[in-house]
């Protein structure tokens, strides 16, 4: 089965490296948007084919004053296949990039294994994660894209006459049959499932944990008779009640964004919508104390869990624009305070993307944002916050973090053409009637 | 509260039309004569005390006002320069919106609005450098002689006013316009359908009836209001240094309310260059495919009538030009192709899959428009026949033409912005595979395709040029009448 899913590796740069790995990046950064041909990018992401996206950020300073190197890459697994090929497609360069990082070892100039080690080492679990196209590898978008070329070309080439749509689907069927995208007129393989995407096991551990744990206790105080099952259930009620309580006094005590303190001049603004696809790299630190900080995990946990089972058709709750982004919590070490480090790829321009977020999902950013420092006041978790439009978006800027390198195939294909592109595909094979054919053929 | 802060009053509150300049309630349709003048701040306090004249010469109007009115009337607006010129401070004046204070220019927007190539700010005859303009004087006249006299008295006292008239890079004269008949713009279109009204409109002001789909909260148009999202528009506060220089007549310092931003754009009309290309690309060169060609890349026939409820020339089609929509009547596009231009300004429902919170997205951003055109026509009947055949023949009128285009909105970035990027211009609005608006974008990039959806299947049209070239432009704030007086009063 095609899976696919993200890697995330944080490592601590060494302090008097920063400027010379920034600079490596900006090279890098610039051989990757040259024209192909023109350029020999340290990291090749272009040769590589189980890279959807991929993008370095140097991070801004933690609370203890370290900075970290932020790598990313949404790839079609299985995970094992995919690191190997960035590590064969491009060792000496991961080499030159990783090796600005505390820790290195010496070993992993020569030996891959070594190297990988390294990485897997660095890297860390997702919070929570979205995928925008499930089932369809890098290869998939790229040749369902050619196909729809093809078949547009054709048409205007040789416009078939006549008003039946039909007929016009033989003649495309005709001209795929003798082309290079033969392949397309047999049914698809893969079926978009939700075990397509990595983490869907883990995922279920929890619910399995959480069930059990509710349940086992619930058992476990009937076998003490009924008195003790009825306490156990007040006891139930009581503590969500004390959390709900705690969570109010926070929202109403801690510090949030209003209007009075918005900015302006973010220069993330200079280097967004090239092209119709776009990035957002996201730092903020999480609230103080462990309130805060178990409410992200287990808000994370929920988020990913609707992700896995719900949401993975590609519509993240009536928003098809989101390619694959996902939430990391970074662990403050030596005693930095936690941050949560958010990573995006999308369709369209910024503020589309942002408005469709408040307007589809703004509970859903909310519940897990609202843990964040200076985020726009929350109520009840789920509520305001993020529908204070303005303000959310001042505060998302004020936290955007300047994305070193960003790498995406396939650029100018939307999520909303790789699934009209499925759809013609799909069409292709199977019977179909007159209406069936006219509807399919609006896909183009 | 801390200063700079508005409060979110949550009591609705009856609008205060009388402090709306005018020009933001109606666009004098009566006063087809209009002058832009483009001004520059050379003495901060003679010009103050100008701009106290304007409002009570009873120059500048206010409210709704007589609505067959016919003695000259204008409207002024300011951009962030203009308001430092006066001597505004930058406390209060980061009070408005980010996309206001850093200009239309700034941080990639030539980029996303498509304002690149021959349309680039580096070729603008004003709007960059040294002819950023302060100050916008519209003035506005039922007659070509009451607009000449009104002009000359207003230039005339510049330069005792502390104020310079801006020319062009090139040292041409700004901002003359010129009525079309029929309330055409320069392609030969009825122009200034289907604008967004107050909800909160006094009864009985229109003998036309106003669709709900038009209707939009007055926070969408004026700051100081709640708008579409129940919010209010960020608004500029007084801060305690200008307080204290100039006490402000209301509480909340509020300097923003009842004031709109008008955004400016001059854009250059390629006349000839259309109706050729419509011969060039069409099915044939005749004149009736000429026609249908570009009402497909418009949206509407050229007298206005949509192709939504008039999809075939030969159909009589609605009377009413505004009632439709495309969720219900065209979903496929087969009439009003997805990528044509009134479907991209204002898709009106269909940005969601229930019809009413697509119409309630689309209702967030609105423009309420006030542009005026300028230069001869390309020929004087403006009949599509004319049009072509002057186009093939290269005998349209010599000189520059196009349109001033002026907006109105409350929130600069979800607006006018908005519209701009994701929808004119966005390669992938509405699933579309990388074209942008036929009419008034840039297709270079994309190589001039649009798709036209048609049964069995789609037409598609290759290489089209640009028609549209942007010539200058600035972001302006149009100040109540109690923020004009004020203006004048700092000291």
């Amino acid at each position: 089965m095609q899976t696919q899913g993200v890697i995330t590796v944080i490592a601590e740069i060494a302090p008097e490296r920063v400027p010379s790995l920034v600079s490596l990046l900006g090279d890098l950064s610039r051989a990757l948007t040259a024209p192909p041909g023109q350029s020999a990018p340290i990291v090749d992401f272009r040769t590589m084919e189980s890279v959807h996206f991929a993008r370095f950020a140097v991070l801004p300073e933690d609370s203890k004053g370290r900075r970290h190197l932020a790598f990313s890459s949404a790839y079609d697994g299985p995970r094992g296949v995919h690191l190997s090929e960035l590590v064969s497609k491009a060792q000496p360069g991961l080499v030159a990039i990783f090796e600005h990082c505390v820790g290195f070892p010496e070993r992993a100039r020569i030996a891959k294994n070594t190297l990988l080690g390294f990485i897997e080492e660095k890297s860390i679990r997702h919070g929570a994660l979205h995928v925008g196209y499930v089932g369809r590898s890098v290869q998939d978008v790229q040749r369902e894209d050619a196909l729809r070329k093809f078949i547009e070309e054709k048409l205007d080439a040789n416009p078939p006459d006549g008003r039946s749509a039909l007929r016009v689907r033989d003649q495309i069927r005709e001209w795929v049959k003798k082309s290079e995208f033969a392949w397309a007129l047999e049914p698809r393989q893969e079926e978009i499932s939700p075990l397509g995407v990595d983490g869907f096991w883990s995922a279920l551990g929890w619910i399995a944990t959480l069930v059990g744990v509710v349940v086992g206790g619930g058992i476990l105080a009937a076998a003490f008779g009924p008195v003790a099952l009825a306490l156990y259930g007040a006891g139930l009620g009581l503590v969500g009640g004390a959390i709900l309580a705690l969570l109010r006094y926070h929202e109403l005590t801690e510090p949030a964004k209003t209007d009075s303190d918005i900015s302006h001049g973010f220069e993330h603004q200079e280097e967004e919508d090239v092209g119709i696809r776009n990035q957002l790299t996201h730092l903020v630190d999480v609230k103080p104390g462990p309130f805060r900080y178990f409410l992200l995990k287990t808000v994370l946990h929920a988020v990913e869990l609707r992700a896995r089972f719900e949401f993975y058709t590609g519509d993240l709750g009536g928003i098809e624009t989101i390619h694959c982004a996902h939430w990391c919590v970074l662990e403050g070490e030596n005693d930095a305070k936690p941050r949560l480090l958010f990573f995006s790829n999308y369709d369209g321009s910024w503020e589309r993307y942002l408005g469709d977020f408040i307007e589809e999902a703004g509970g859903g950013m909310t519940s897990v944002w609202s843990n964040t420092v200076n985020y726009p006041r929350a109520r009840f978790l789920l509520w305001d916050g993020a529908t204070n439009e303005r303000v959310f978006k001042a505060w998302t800027r004020e936290s955007q973090v300047h994305t070193d390198v960003w790498y995406r195939a396939n650029p100018d294909v939307s999520i909303r053409n790789i699934n009209d592109n499925s759809r013609l595909r799909d069409g292709l094979s199977g019977p179909m009637s007159e209406d069936e054919a006219k509807r399919w053929l609006m896909l183009l | 509260m801390e200063l700079g802060a508005l409060p979110v009053a949550p009591t609705p509150e009856k609008i205060e039309w009388g402090e709306v300049q005018r020009l933001v309630l109606s666009g004098y349709p009566k006063l087809v004569h209009a002058r832009f003048l483009l001004l520059r701040v050379e003495d901060p306090a003679k010009a103050r005390a100008w701009v106290k004249t304007l409002v009570e010469e009873n120059l500048v109007r206010f409210g709704w006002g007589e609505r067959h009115h016919l003695t000259p009337a204008m409207a002024v607006a300011f951009t962030w320069d203009g308001f430092t010129a006066l001597g505004v401070d930058e406390k209060t004046l980061d009070g408005f919106s980010p996309e206001f204070v850093e200009g239309m220019t700034a941080l990639g927007r030539p980029r996303k609005f498509g304002d690149t190539a021959e349309s680039a700010p580096s070729e603008w005859v004003w709007g960059v450098d040294a002819w950023t303009p302060h100050a916008l004087l519209a003035v506005y006249a039922a007659d070509e002689p009451a607009l000449a006299r009104t002009v000359a008295r207003e230039i005339a006292r510049l330069e005792s006013s502390g104020l310079s008239l801006l020319t062009g890079r090139g040292g041409e004269e700004l901002g003359r316009s010129r009525p079309l008949d029929d309330r055409r713009e320069h392609f030969g279109f009825a122009d200034g359908l289907s604008q967004p009204r107050f909800k909160d409109e006094p009864g009985g002001r229109r003998s036309k009836t106003v669709h709900e789909a038009d209707k939009i909260a007055a926070g969408e148009l004026l700051l100081g209001y709640e708008n579409e999202a129940e919010l209010f528009p960020r608004s500029p506060v007084i801060s305690p240094a200008l307080a204290a220089r100039a006490p402000f007549p209301r509480k909340d310092g509020d300097l923003g309310r009842n004031g709109s931003y008008l955004v400016y754009r001059q854009l250059e009309q390629d006349v000839g260059a259309f109706w050729k290309a419509m011969g060039a690309l069409g099915e044939s060169p005749s004149v009736e495919d000429r026609v249908y060609l570009a009402s497909k890349i418009v949206g509407r026939w050229p007298d206005g009538a949509p192709l939504v409820t008039k999809p075939s020339p030969n159909e009589p089609g609605a009377r009413d030009l505004e009632a439709f929509d495309y969720a219900h009547d065209d979903p496929d596009g087969l009439k009003c192709p997805f990528g044509s231009h009134i479907r991209r300004s204002n898709p009106r429902a269909t940005l969601a899959r229930d019809p009413d919170m697509g119409l309630a997205k689309s209702k967030k951003h609105r423009l309420l428009r006030r542009g005026r055109p300028y230069g001869e026509p390309f020929v004087p009947s403006m009949a599509p026949a004319d049009l072509a055949a002057a186009a093939d023949g290269g005998t349209g009128a010599p000189g520059e033409r196009g349109i001033h285009f002026l907006c109105f909105n409350a929130d600069i970035a979800n607006q006018f912005e908005f519209v701009q990027q994701t929808w004119t211009n966005g390669p992938i609005f509405q699933g579309l595979h990388g074209e942008v608006d036929p009419l008034v974008g840039d297709p270079a990039p994309t190589g001039g395709l649009y798709s036209i959806p048609c049964e069995p299947f789609r037409k598609r049209i290759h290489g089209l040029p640009r028609f549209v070239k942007v010539r200058g432009g600035a972001y302006f704030f149009a100040p109540s009448r109690t923020a004009l007086l004020y203006l004048s009063s700092i000291v």
